[in-house]
């Protein structure tokens, strides 16, 4: 957000006369140094106030174990903290760790805590409660999201399995040490540590609760939650024993319900002062003038697609797979989305940040498309099914774009609109679903998690596969695991590139586009700017009154 | 009178057993995996096979329709697939705030009705009667939904004389309640309308108007006592509809009530939590129906005689 206007005021000295031309040149200096300084000064955030939120619905929980989806994780940071965190960009820095270390065959992380952080019930935070705190994300009692990000630890199987009484890879020399094992050098490691579920818990509270310690969660963040009235609203207040220097309101208020119609109203009135708009809100504050600066763009880091199923005619000749990625027109994808992203000509989103120059691209081509078609075998084209989720807006636009593109090429689209959890499971099994409409958010800034993750033949399995193109190519597989052995940053890098490279050759894909949110903020609010990785943090926005 | 009772108390139970039995049996054959919705997109296999196992969701159909009956049996609607929280104080804690908007809308409706109602039946063929009639059919016509947005756009968004959404006070309430309230308006205007013309051709009202009755005690005495009657049927039956309203307008006003606990239950296949609200639904309209039947023998005592 810009400086308020109230903050750039100056304080004009007093007009004195017979100062001559030297004394105004002197006088002018002296303003525009105080009006340097006044700036910087307004620009310091402010404590106090109440910064009021909204969202459509409540979450499943704000419990670490639990929560995990990109709209809860900024308030989660309210309540809790770990062992790092990222700077303004993607660079990660210790957070309530004073300083870590990784040792040099990279399967040793040893942090040491910063003395005097608290959790909001007044005790110190201790490596033992860091302990606790993994291990109950490997507890399948949790059935944390969690779980799957741990496995590399070593012991963290044979706990998750009920073969070991705790994780013999987590050790807690004394107090303020923390030391992790792995089973092998894993460079996304220390992404992980940074991600919500390994925050600390307090042991003893977790366990007097239960099962409700989501009512009472307590955690070593800037704010405890003093209300929650499930789908109705939420209210933070300070953490008295907070030692970090953000979370400058005094008070957070966030209100469940109404869709984003209201929000764009209730912004507007001054009702709300931060929520997420909707394309057609997003356009109108885009043209008008007095609210075009209430319009924060947060670029999100994902990738909107329309996979092919590689392992299903006729989706098994690149030929067609080409054809149809020049038979897409990118742009009128980026309109369809409302306007608010960016035309997405790789697998990694830009947004990362992530470039890669020498990517094979597909103009829209229809005419290279049909010719293409013709080579495959398809002179007339054929008939296929596209699946997507019927609740996404943005999926369905593109679903029905996608369509009459390829219809103008000769191929025939049945669509297949799904409630989100039939779609998860007709994409996710083999030889079910011959394409669809589909996207990803990143769980932490490396190409990993979009190139392995989505993309790996190597990670196909019949039913549950993240890869629903059934996309393998030995050679990607080869690249994508040298680079997963790797910690030499680097090194990886190129790696890669060079498979994502090799990906968009085979085209199992068509990156479709990169998404940016568009936030409507009050114009009391500052601070509000888009992270790479949060999205946007509330604890470190400030008011003016 | 007993028997009438106990009689249509055990069709109630028969009916809260068929709903539930035809909810779940539909539930069960959406496609989908309702662990993944609570698991998350991102979840592994073996966090998908732990919630599974978690909530019988590995189990065939008529086991955990099993566990279900038996749960309550116990007094257990079950808890939330998605907030785990449990799904009778998910509908109590919203409760107040539906009754609230309920009783505000149906108070609103029936205060304009009534004088209406009797209004044109009194001046009826004059314009004020036409002109009633054809604002009564357009607020018929209204669609919910549309009808609770462009309120709230214009009286509260753009004229600000009302808040726009939430449930702070009873402010909060009236623009929701008028939405509800003017689609049933004009309905119940042309009811009462209806029943008081035939009221006032009948022998009665005339033996009354001969004795010297004034005209507004033929019309309130007389009249609207007996034209009222067969209008408490349809009210009886129209609050326990209400809840079909209120979803819609619970939705645009993100009013914390039981249509938006609905909603959201449906768009993430939480079928504990779809099984409470059309259990409760389903409680409402069979008590509303009870309720009514007392009700219309402590209004016209023949019918207690036909009985």
């Amino acid at each position: 957000m810009n400086a308020p206007a109230q903050s750039r005021r100056r304080n004009h000295p007093p007009r004195s006369e017979g100062v001559g031309r030297w004394g105004w040149i002197a006088l002018l200096l002296i303003i525009l140094a105080a009006d340097a300084t006044a700036e910087e000064g307004g620009a310091a955030p402010r404590r106090g106030g109440t910064l009021r939120l909204v969202s459509p619905t409540d979450w499943r929980s704000l419990d670490p174990v639990i929560a995990f989806d990109g709209s809860s994780t900024p308030l989660q940071k309210l309540l809790f903290r770990g062992l790092l965190d990222y700077d303004g960009g993607i660079n990660l820095i210790p957070d309530q760790a004073s300083d870590w270390a990784v040792s040099p065959d990279g399967k040793t992380y040893t942090f040491h805590l910063r003395p005097g952080v608290k959790f909001a019930h007044g005790r110190e935070v201790e490596a033992a409660d860091y302990i606790y705190s993994f291990e109950r994300v490997l507890n399948p009692k949790t059935a944390s999201v969690g779980q799957t990000y741990l496995m590399d630890i070593v012991g963290a199987e044979e706990f998750n399995l009920g073969k070991a009484p705790h994780v013999t890879g987590l050790r807690a020399p004394d107090a303020r040490t923390l030391i992790i094992e792995l089973k092998k050098a894993t460079f996304v490691f220390r992404y992980i540590l940074a991600m919500n579920f390994t925050d600390a818990l307090p042991r003893e509270l977790v366990e007097k609760y239960g099962k409700d310690f989501q009512y009472h969660m307590i955690g070593s963040g800037p704010y405890v939650i003093k209300e929650w009235r499930r789908h109705i609203g939420y209210r933070f207040e300070r953490n008295p024993f907070y030692s970090g220097t953000d979370g400058y309101v005094d008070r957070v208020d966030l209100m469940i319900g109404g869709d984003q119609a209201l929000h764009a109203m209730m912004v507007e009135r001054g009702d709300l002062d931060f929520a997420i708009a909707s394309a057609a809100d997003a356009v109108r504050f885009t043209h008008d003038a007095r609210l075009r600066p209430w319009l924060l763009r947060v670029p999100l880091a994902s990738t909107d697609y329309f996979f092919m199923n590689t392992e299903v005619k006729p989706f098994d000749d690149v030929r067609v797979r080409r054809a149809i990625n020049h038979a897409v027109n990118h742009e009128r994808m980026l309109k369809l989305a409302g306007g608010f992203g960016t035309v997405a000509h790789g697998i990694v989103p830009p947004s990362m940040p992530w470039t890669n120059s020498n990517v094979p691209v597909y103009p829209y081509n229809p005419e290279r498309a049909r010719e293409l078609l013709r080579e495959a075998g398809f002179p007339n084209g054929f008939k296929t099914q596209l699946s997507f989720i019927s609740s996404r807006t943005q999926d369905s636009r593109m679903a029905g774009g996608i369509a009459e593109d390829l219809r103008v090429v000769g191929i025939e689209v049945e669509l297949q609109p799904l409630i989100y959890s039939a779609f998860e499971v007709k994409v996710a099994t083999r030889k079910s679903a011959p394409c669809g409409v589909w996207g990803w958010q990143q769980d932490y800034p490396d190409a990993s998690n979009f190139l392995d993750v989505l993309l790996s033949g190597d990670r196909i399995t019949d039913t549950e596969c993240n890869n629903t193109a059934f996309y393998s190519n030995p050679k990607v597989n080869q690249l994508l695991g040298q680079a997963g052995a790797s910690v030499v940053a680097e090194e990886r890098l190129e790696l890669f590139r060079a498979a994502e490279r090799q990906i968009m050759a085979d085209a199992p894909w068509v990156p479709t586009v990169n998404e940016v949110v568009p936030v409507l903020v009050n114009p009391r609010v500052h601070g509000a700017v888009a992270h790479p990785v949060w999205m946007y943090r509330y604890e470190k926005m400030w008011l003016t009154p | 009178m007993l028997t009438r009772f106990l009689t249509r108390l055990g069709w109630s139970v028969v009916t809260m057993f068929g709903t539930s039995l035809l909810v779940f049996i539909l539930l069960n054959a959406v496609p989908g995996d309702v662990a993944r919705i609570v698991a998350g997109p991102k979840a592994s296999p073996a966090v998908l096979k732990q919630v599974r196992a978690r909530y019988h969701l590995d189990e065939p159909w008529w086991r955990r329709l099993g566990y279900y009956y038996a749960g309550l049996a116990h007094g257990d609607v079950g808890h939330s697939f998605v907030t785990d929280q449990p799904v009778a104080q998910a509908i109590l804690t919203r409760l107040p705030t539906t009754a609230a908007l309920a009783t505000v809308a149906v108070v609103m409706w029936m205060a304009v009705a009534v004088p209406l109602g009797v209004s044109t039946a009194r001046y009826r063929g004059s314009i004020f009667d036409r002109g009633t009639l054809v604002v009564a059919t357009l607020t018929l016509s209204l669609p919910a939904f549309w009808l609770a947005r462009m309120l709230q756009y214009w009286l509260a968004y753009k004229l600000r004389w009302f808040p726009v959404a939430g449930f702070r006070s009873f402010v909060d309430l009236l623009l929701p309640a008028a939405t509800l309230a003017i689609l049933a308006i004009g309905y119940y205007a042309r009811l009462i309308h209806a029943n008081m013309v035939e009221v006032l051709q009948s022998p009665y009202v005339t033996a009354a108007r001969a004795k010297g009755v004034s005209e507004m005690g033929v019309l309130f005495r007389h009249g609207l006592r007996n034209a009222l009657i067969p209008v408490v049927t349809i009210l009886g039956m129209d609050v326990a509809g209400l809840l079909g309203g209120v979803i819609f307008t619970e939705n645009v006003f993100a009013l914390p009530g039981i249509g938006t606990l609905a909603v959201q239950s449906v768009f993430n296949l939480d079928v504990p939590v779809i099984m409470g609200t059309v259990l409760f639904s389903a409680l409402i309209v069979v008590g509303a129906n009870l309720v009514v039947d007392v009700l219309y023998q402590w209004i016209d005592p023949r019918i207690k005689e036909r009985v």
